[in-house]
């Protein structure tokens, strides 16, 4: 009964979303400075209350019964791993069981829709070739059941949690320490899939206010905004969504704007939300992994993943192809290890067959990646010539296109629509209104903008980190800017009017809420 | 040897340099002047190079709520996208002088944002193309001037025709409108606070149709557009960026944040308070019954119509599609009852565009697109070719001339200023239509 009061049972069609407290929402910013206050305003051993109670308020502002399930998943976790930790014989049992329940919910939640479907369509296929009645029912079935924000990032955290105890690992042995774990609000609804290790240590130590912390923190929430907001929604609203909603008035040119449109959305959106997320979690003096570093500047389709959502390539790493093998096998081995990573790490992103397909193929680039690079490695030319630049950027270009192409697949709510997309693309049509749309928009001088700052921030960290030398006025700039107060406010406060002038009228949900 | 601990580092908050002593007062406040001074310089050169800040473009007027901004460059993104000037008198469109030339046969557009057409560049709105296509492979025979504006009323449409577009003398005054625009003309009395500074009407117990202008003398006080803050405000509108990104950014979220609309609602009582102004006190105005929006919608229709006949000019009603249907349905049955008897002309353009190949895509997210626009344009030139409005020059008739038309004997007349409302019908058959069998005031049932 339960249950069924939660999932709101067998409708046949979909609710809308409810709102959430989303990052770049008015509601966020409000929320933020409150605790954010109240946080160094209280007592130290009030503060990780505080922010548990925060994570909470911030969860529930979606669905608050949605609350019970996360409560409920840490308290399961949180007695398994102790069981884990003390028990002598049932360590595996008591560990099976807790990546059953993680994984259960997250599939009950995630897949159920997705399974009956699938296995409706397959009867149905069936019936029409063989001729045998085996479905008549003229709709597949349909659970009304709203996926719950952020579940598959915490139910991936919990299993990693599970299972670093049951290989040795200290157990968490503060309730709340590892409820707030669970439910940190910078990290909760989009990763980066956080390490208990990494997360307990900070715990120990409670943190104390650091002008250098504020600044980074409000540093990367700024320029978080700016990705999502001006980059990220204005490509969605502008380009990506009328793109893809009408493939059939794309003309060759307007195809190509929106392959790349999307691949720079979803990198906008995605690194905006974990760069607002770890600028957060700095104000409170908590440090969330990185999530990427400069994907595109990837070489090859291994690298890709070693620099984009870096935290959900570990973890597929550490507790789906380590365990199967990984690379301490046959050749055939790594090939299947590596294709069926992917294919999983493509069905985690959406329960849909065409996540599956964008996941198989990933697979399959990595596994020829892979001997590609070995049979460069023993070919006499191939291997003088890889270390050279024109070899290396080209690369880049290539795995930057291929990566766009691909993204098609993911974007498209169907592999028979983005075979639709292909065709626009890869045909001859007249340009239409997108091309139009984006050369009208802002896009051009935001991404400029932001092409600019990037090449200025790898520049510094260039001539730092061969100790070189700035320009006499770049350190003036910078030793005023360390010591001026008043400057850091007025720089703040231009960048936030600059984020609103650039900005949609409507505030886009973050792409990666729906996974 | 004892030794002796360390005494254990004590974590303390880190608020300022260590070691680097602090900055006297006067030279804070200076920094934080020159920083604020090159920081809106350099937003107000980023915001212009890159066309941001530019949707500012409504000011208080005491006689239509708000208007344009003459000659104001707009630059629109919210949706669809332009970049142009209004006119020099405040009109989205070229610049038309005020005496009509020889010859020349004029069309004046009324309307709201849907005939503005902001999401559209200005060649795109119906109103520009209608007149490009009439007088395409010809000499200069027809002017269509677009007096549309923003949020604009019926009601407001109605005082518009008084105030502004009657000394155009337009022989064809065409109106578009939606089933959004008739809650707009009527207010509630007792909650006049809360309503939009503009004109609104009523149908008052005898049944006349009245003006209602307590909301505009509430919110603008006589002389207020001199003062020196309507001035800086104005200033500001015409020339800052930043001021525009900032009203622009107050409008997005009033529409899209639950809670920043109610805080903003807040804000506003404390300000009046604040100003002397009872928040919760009822705005001094005429008092009346509740009004039903469709009656008095039906009723200013009439009396435009009425005062168009009057200076030589045709009306025609457009009405837009309602996403809903039903609710433009009745208003379309109406409103082509009472053109009958009133001898004005509607175009429902529901079934047209229902019917159009490329239906999608003649909307972008609620406004328009350009080729909605263009069959806008294409309709309404169909419409009056086929009504032979454009074939024959109608001779300009002056307020004495209407009085040659035939005059509803019957309806109330209240010449009083308060109530510059058509009480008087007169009797110009409309083309296609049959003549005008009886005049009807605003008392009987509409």
């Amino acid at each position: 009964m339960a249950c069924r009061a939660i999932i709101g049972y067998r409708l046949t069609s979909p609710r809308e979303q409810p709102e959430t407290m989303l990052f770049s929402s008015f509601n966020y910013l409000v929320f933020l400075p409150i605790v954010f206050g109240l946080y160094w305003v209280l007592p130290n051993k009030f503060r990780k209350m505080l922010l548990l109670v925060a994570s909470y308020i911030f969860y529930m502002s979606w669905l608050p019964k949605y609350g019970l399930l996360l409560f409920g998943l840490t308290v399961v976790n949180y007695f398994l791993g102790l069981l884990i930790s003390s028990a002598e014989k049932r360590k595996k049992f008591f560990l099976t069981l807790a990546i059953v329940v993680n994984l259960g919910c997250l599939c009950f939640f995630k897949y159920t829709n997705f399974l009956l479907d699938s296995v409706w369509q397959g009867l149905k296929a069936l019936n029409q070739t063989t001729g045998i009645q085996l479905v008549n029912m003229s709709q597949a079935p349909v659970y009304d059941i709203l996926l719950p924000l952020g579940i598959s990032f915490f139910a991936f955290e919990f299993i990693h949690y599970v299972v670093d105890v049951y290989k040795g690992s200290k157990p968490m042995k503060n309730f709340f320490d590892f409820a707030l774990f669970g439910a940190f609000f910078p990290s909760q609804i989009a990763g980066p899939i956080k390490r208990f290790q990494d997360f307990s240590k900070q715990l120990v130590h409670p943190p104390v206010f650091s002008t250098k912390d504020f600044n980074d923190g409000m540093f990367l929430i700024l320029q978080g905004l700016f990705k999502k907001v001006c980059l990220g929604d204005v490509l969605a609203q502008l380009i990506v969504d009328p793109g893809y909603a009408n493939p059939a008035a794309l003309g060759t040119m307007d195809a190509w704007i929106v392959f790349f449109a999307f691949t720079f959305q979803v990198f906008f959106d995605f690194a905006g939300y974990t760069d607002i997320g770890r600028g957060s979690a700095l104000l409170f003096g908590y440090r969330v992994p990185i999530n990427f570093n400069l994907p595109f500047l990837s070489a090859n389709f291994l690298e890709i993943w070693r620099r984009w959502h870096i935290s959900l390539s570990t973890w597929l790493r550490d507790y789906l192809y380590f365990p199967m093998g990984g690379s301490h096998c046959s050749p055939w081995k790594q090939r299947r290890n590596l294709f069926l990573t992917m294919a999983l790490g493509g069905l985690w992103h959406g329960a849909a067959w065409h996540y599956v397909f964008f996941g198989c193929i990933q697979g399959v680039i990595l596994a020829v990646t892979r001997d590609w690079q070995q049979f460069t490695d023993k070919h006499p030319t191939l291997s003088k010539m890889k270390p050279t630049p024109w070899w290396h950027w080209s690369a880049v270009v290539a795995t930057f296109w291929t990566w766009t192409v691909l993204l098609v697949i993911f974007r498209a709510p169907s592999v028979t629509h983005a075979f639709q997309m292909y065709e626009r693309g890869f045909g001859s049509s007249p340009a239409g209104e997108i091309t139009t749309t984006f050369f009208n928009s802002t896009l051009p001088i935001t991404m400029v903008a932001y092409g600019l700052f990037c090449a200025i921030h790898a520049w510094v960290e260039y001539m730092n980190k061969k100790e070189l030398a700035l320009p006499a006025v770049a350190m003036q700039i910078a030793n005023f800017w360390n010591q001026s107060v008043p400057m850091k406010a007025v720089t703040y406060s231009a960048v936030a009017i600059a984020i609103l002038a650039y900005a949609p009228g409507h505030v886009q949900p973050f792409v990666y809420f729906q996974f | 040897m004892q030794t002796v601990a360390p005494p254990e580092k004590k974590q303390v908050a880190e608020w300022y340099t260590p070691g680097v002593p602090r900055k006297p007062l006067w030279r804070t406040a200076a920094e934080a002047l020159v920083c604020l001074v090159v920081a809106v310089a350099i937003l107000e050169g980023v915001f212009r190079i890159s066309g941001v800040g530019g949707q500012e473009f409504l000011t208080p007027s005491r006689t239509l709520g708000t208007t344009h901004l003459p000659g104001k460059n707009i630059i629109w993104r919210m949706e669809g996208f332009s970049a142009d000037n209004l006119n020099s008198i405040g009109y989205r469109d070229i610049e038309h002088t005020v005496a009509k030339p020889a010859g020349v046969k004029r069309i004046a557009v009324l309307g709201d944002s849907h005939s503005e057409g902001l999401q559209v560049p200005l060649q795109d709105v119906y109103a520009r193309r209608l007149e490009m296509q009439l007088n395409e492979g010809a000499s200069h025979n027809f002017e269509v001037i677009n007096f549309a504006c923003s949020g604009y009323s019926t009601a407001q449409e109605y005082v518009q025709y008084t105030h502004e577009v009657e000394q155009y003398k337009p022989d064809v005054t065409v109106v578009l409108m939606h089933w959004g625009n008739t809650s707009a003309n009527i207010v509630d009395p007792k909650k006049r606070n809360k309503a939009q500074p503009r004109p609104y009407f009523y149908i008052d117990s005898e049944g006349k149709l009245q003006q209602d202008n307590s909301v505009i003398d509430w919110y603008y006080a006589p002389g207020a557009e001199n003062n020196a803050w309507s001035k800086a405000i104005n200033w500001l509108q015409l020339n800052s960026r930043i001021y525009g990104v900032l009203t622009q950014t107050d409008m997005a979220l009033n529409n899209n944040e639950r809670v920043y609309f109610k805080w903003r609602g807040n804000f506003q009582r404390v300000l009046a308070f604040l100003q002397g102004k009872d928040p919760k006190a009822e705005v001094p105005g005429p008092s009346y019954a509740e009004q039903d929006p469709t009656k008095v919608t039906d009723a200013l229709v009439v009396a435009l119509s009425d005062k168009c006949a009057k200076t030589g000019s045709k009306l025609v009603v457009m009405l837009l599609p309602d996403p809903t249907g039903t609710a433009s349905q009745q208003l379309a049955g109406e409103l082509t009852a009472l053109g009958k008897e009133h001898g004005f002309g509607l175009l429902d353009l529901s079934e047209a565009f229902k019917q159009h190949p490329q239906q999608k895509d003649l909307f972008l997210r609620v406004h328009l697109s350009s080729l909605g626009h263009k069959f806008v344009a294409d309709t309404l030139q169909e419409y009056l070719q086929q009504n032979d409005l454009l074939t024959t020059s109608t001779p300009m008739a002056d307020s004495s001339s209407a009085g040659d038309t035939k005059v509803a004997a019957k309806a109330p007349v209240d010449n009083s200023e308060d109530a510059p409302v058509a009480t008087q019908h007169a009797t110009d058959s409309f083309p296609g239509y049959e003549t005008l069998k009886a005049p009807v005031s605003v008392k009987e049932p509409i």
